[in-house]
């Protein structure tokens, strides 16, 4: 099987032999991996979207186009999947964690961080509604914009949209007080 | 020395689980829509079996028990008899279902064939497994 090409493990993985699909997986996980130790810049986080690009290979092969080649199906599949990585990964200090430590224990630095997150939330108290969950949800709990739209049955664009102008209210409150 | 990670074992049991349960669906599925159909089908042929019994239709087939001479004389009547009773409705619907089964059948072969493949190999993975 290992000397088969792309093409023809894809056409078996189709026809049902789900054995070739372990050889499509052995043939290219060095090289996925490599491509997205590159653009998520963590290596362990790396081969977790490996992982869930092969499981969404798998999941859409019925769908590949054959005259087209396999391995540029794969990348776009992989870099998609790294960028939305990159997207759901949480840089944000939650600011409830912060309030709800007791201020004997934290270092001035986190003392100030709390002040800051109080004015923030002051702040936010004051934005439009619909802004104001969009910003919470993002900040507060964590949640990607794909979870945020399917809370509020809203699309994804939306999402990024109220968040801006969210972002766009809150610098102009903030700037008052 | 850089340690050489392989992710093809972890990757193969999510495919397997996941491969198990859409087999399971499909195959859910495909004998549901069949079993539904064959009812409805067995349903209008005994709806039409009850109708031609309560017409006494049945008795006009007695005829080809009787003498060659008789036969020879009504046979083209009697069908014609038998055909007029017929609950054509019913059976046009009877039909349908059949069509259905049939087209059903041969559309979904190729499908078939893949999953019979799957689920073999899956077997064959799970009893490796086990083994091992």
């Amino acid at each position: 099987m290992e000397t088969l090409s792309d093409e023809a493990l894809v056409r078996e993985v189709k026809a049902g032999n789900v054995a070739a699909f372990e050889d499509l997986v052995r043939r290219y996980q060095g090289k996925l991996h490599s491509f997205v130790t590159y653009v998520v810049r963590d290596h362990d986080s790396a081969w977790d979207v490996v992982q869930e690009s092969f499981i969404s290979l798998y999941k859409t092969i019925d769908r590949i186009d054959s005259s087209k080649k396999f391995s540029s199906y794969l990348f776009s599949i992989t870099r998609n999947h790294a960028i939305s990585y990159l997207r759901n990964r949480t840089p944000h200090a939650s600011l409830n964690e912060i309030a709800s430590l007791p201020s004997s224990e934290l270092p001035e630095s986190l003392v100030e961080q709390n002040e800051e997150g109080k004015k923030i939330e002051k702040a936010i108290d004051t934005i439009d509604i619909k802004y104001k969950k969009v910003i919470s949800l993002y900040y507060f709990e964590d949640l990607s914009y794909e979870e945020i739209g399917k809370c509020l049955h809203l699309p994804v664009n939306t999402i990024r949209t109220h968040l801006r102008r969210a972002k766009k209210a809150l610098r102009r409150v903030l700037i008052d007080i | 020395m850089k340690k050489r990670v392989d992710i093809t074992k972890s990757v193969m049991e999510r495919i397997v689980r996941f491969e198990e349960r859409r087999s399971k669906r499909w195959l859910t599925i495909f004998w549901g829509i069949a079993i539904l159909v064959t009812i409805f089908l067995g349903g209008s042929l005994l709806q039409a079996y009850i109708i031609l019994s309560e017409r006494r239709t049945w008795d006009l087939l007695e005829i080809f028990y009787q003498d060659r001479e008789i036969i020879t004389e009504f046979w083209q009547d009697t069908l014609l008899m038998f055909w007029a009773e017929l609950p054509q409705n019913t059976l046009l619907w009877g039909s349908g279902f059949a069509l259905f089964l049939v087209g059903y059948w041969i559309f979904t072969r190729h499908q078939r064939q893949i999953m019979k493949r799957r689920l073999a190999e899956l077997a064959k993975r799970k009893n490796s497994s086990n083994n091992s």
